[in-house]
């Protein structure tokens, strides 16, 4: 009888754990005299030190400009100065800070401590004890870029669908900045991120992303937008890709049974990334004298299997742009293996002393807000009936 | 098959129409070649016609380094050019890639052994009968080789024409260099290639005609100072 006491009193105080930890105290926020604006899961505490802790996302409403790399557990704030903070410690402009940001990861969001913060970029505090609000009387100015030019490296589709003609005007138009867009594959894009030559990129390569964002090569990274991509092929269909009923991995294996030629990108794009992945899954080796490597752009790709009666994978905003000019038919689509997501990141301003984070922090703003969904979501509407893009951030914290 | 009619019919349109993108395009692609043909010219004519009136063990050497570089491919000019252009390059702190500036770098590298390899021979050449005739004069090594250019103007005219444009029917590395930045470097070439990529195939026609109508007034003006030169030479 004792020890079943025991035991349910061990029990109890082992369930009661998890609770201590999310009794600490909720506070509240407030900038310039209104109430923050904060997600429900994101919602600031008083820790057990005393401390009152605020999601990242409370920063940007303070002026200061946030970027959060959730691989590697990373806070940067900029504002006239660079914090860099960890769960390690915290770097102002490069040199250890005694101003501990105390950065804590809860349920994927990052917090950090509102004192230090203040500290560090001149922000005077109030605490209003009745209401447990911690105040900001007077926010910052939010930086904006002096360098008005930005190098953008980003993928063919993008380029080749035409929305970054679309879109960067408007940018222009909004921000004052330019964006000049270099048109790569997803890999080469990255690349040029962990080379530094860029200030921002715009890429479709969810595995070659985390890794460069595992390296540190960028400082943010957001998915915004997607579109699917779809194996297009001859409309006599001699592998019989139609009867694999929208699945890609049968489609891919009906086209490899039945030794049918496939195009390849082969040029390390986004694009040839998901098709190699897709192979690998299928656990299938292409046969080497029926698939061809175009290593080329995706309209030049479209066109060689076009040529040569063979199926290819595009992304369909090309596809469905180049329409008039390929004979080429839809055969496997709407498989979730075939979802093309695309994802902007702000490069590591340690990079070299010429990158334009401040410009690209913007652009990748801008691309993320209300507007630049919109404008993704419009554009190809009125030419083709239906977006090419559709926008799809969701602030993580 | 249509597409292609009707490609060149829209093309013969955007000529005659020549609006703010197609002429901004035209006119960036003769801006940069001509800036670099001229400093190109500037710097190898004078160089290689003095070194070419002089007689010194080595001339081979020189000749075979030059035919060398005069083979080189372009996209190898444009790597080279890209990476030391780059920012961690040394050459980074210009803050040069992808802009106008570039491409002009690009371009004059590319064409530089060409005209100086074509200036030493004809140094070699024809300039040694001009250089005799200045020695009995008592002209020095620059006066002499002030003396010989102007003899020899029209040939030289055609050498700087031939890499005019060999420059402006380049492609590979403006695009590296320059990035093909819509409304600040893109050039005919590389627009025809953009809109071959983006199968938009009128754009792209209506330069390539432009290019071919401007390389045949190019060599219609090289053919006739030949004959005029040839003349003069006999």
């Amino acid at each position: 009888m004792k020890k079943s006491i025991s035991l349910v009193l061990v029990l109890l105080v082992i369930l009661a754990m998890p609770a201590a930890i999310l009794a600490e105290t909720p506070i509240n926020l407030s900038a310039q005299g209104a109430a923050a604006v904060l997600s429900a899961q994101a919602q600031p505490y008083l820790s057990d030190q005393g401390d009152s802790m605020v999601p990242l996302s409370f920063l940007d409403q303070l002026g200061i400009r946030t970027g959060w790399n959730a691989q590697t557990g990373t806070a940067v704030l900029i504002n006239g100065k660079i914090a860099v903070a960890t769960a390690a410690g915290t770097t102002v402009d490069g040199s250890s800070s005694t101003y501990d940001l105390s950065l804590v990861v809860r349920g994927g969001i990052p917090y950090v401590k509102i004192r230090s913060v203040a500290n560090i970029f001149g922000l005077s505090l109030e605490w209003n004890g009745s209401t447990k609000t911690v105040q900001v009387p007077q926010i910052l100015p939010v930086p904006m870029a002096s360098n008005k030019e930005l190098i953008l490296a980003t993928t063919t589709s993008t380029q080749d669908s035409g929305l970054l003609d679309f879109l960067l005007p408007e940018f222009e138009k909004d921000t004052g900045i330019l964006a000049k867009p270099i048109s790569v594959g997803s890999g080469a894009a990255i690349k040029m991120g962990t080379d530094g030559e860029a200030d921002v990129l715009l890429v479709h390569s969810r595995v070659q992303e985390l890794e460069a964002m595992s390296a540190g090569d960028a400082i943010s990274r957001n998915e915004l937008m997607y579109n699917d991509f779809i194996i297009v092929g001859p409309e006599s269909d001699p592998a019989g890709v139609k009867s694999a009923g929208n699945k890609a991995l049968d489609a891919f294996k009906a086209i490899h049974d039945k030794g049918a030629v496939f195009v390849s990108r082969g040029d390390k794009s986004g694009t040839d990334t998901l098709e190699k992945s897709l192979w690998t899954e299928a656990g299938i080796t292409p046969d080497a004298s029926t698939y061809l490597e175009a290593a080329t752009g995706m309209l030049a790709t479209l066109t060689i299997a076009e040529q040569r009666e063979g199926y290819t994978v595009t992304d369909r905003a090309t596809y469905l742009k180049n329409l008039d000019k390929l004979s080429l038919v839809i055969l496997c689509e709407g498989d979730s293996l075939l979802l093309n997501q695309y994802s902007v990141m702000v490069v590591n301003p340690d990079k070299n002393d010429k990158i334009n984070y401040l410009a690209a922090m913007q652009f990748s703003d801008w691309m993320l807000s209300e507007k630049g969904q919109a404008l993704i979501n419009d554009y190809g509407v009125s030419e083709y009936g239906k977006p090419l893009f559709f926008a799809n951030y969701k602030p993580a914290y | 098959m249509d597409y292609i009619a009707r490609g060149f019919i829209d093309a013969i349109g955007i000529i005659l129409r020549f609006d703010g993108t197609f002429a901004d395009i035209v006119l960036r692609s003769l801006f940069v070649s001509f800036s670099a043909t001229i400093i190109a010219s500037m710097i190898a004519v004078p160089l290689f016609m003095f070194l070419g009136l002089k007689e010194f063990r080595g001339e081979s050497v020189v000749s075979r380094l030059l035919n060398t570089f005069m083979s080189m491919p372009s996209v190898i000019v444009g790597l080279l050019v890209m990476l030391f252009l780059a920012r961690r390059g040394p050459l980074g702190y210009l803050n040069l890639l992808y802009s106008v500036g570039a491409m002009i770098v690009a371009q004059t590298v590319l064409i530089f052994p060409l005209i100086s390899a074509m200036t030493y021979e004809l140094a070699k050449q024809s300039g040694r009968s001009v250089k005799r005739l200045a020695q009995t004069l008592g002209a020095g090594g620059i006066h002499t080789a002030t003396l010989a250019i102007r003899e020899l103007k029209e040939f030289l005219f055609i050498y700087v024409i031939t890499a005019f444009s060999r420059a402006i029917s380049e492609v590979g590395a403006v695009m590296m260099v320059g990035g093909n930045i819509t409304g600040h470097t893109n050039v005919m070439t590389t627009t025809i290639s953009k809109y071959n990529s983006m199968g938009e195939y009128e754009l792209a026609i209506s330069l390539g005609i432009i290019l071919l109508l401007l390389s045949s007034v190019i060599n219609w003006i090289a053919y006739s100072f030949k004959e005029k030169g040839l003349k003069y030479g006999s």
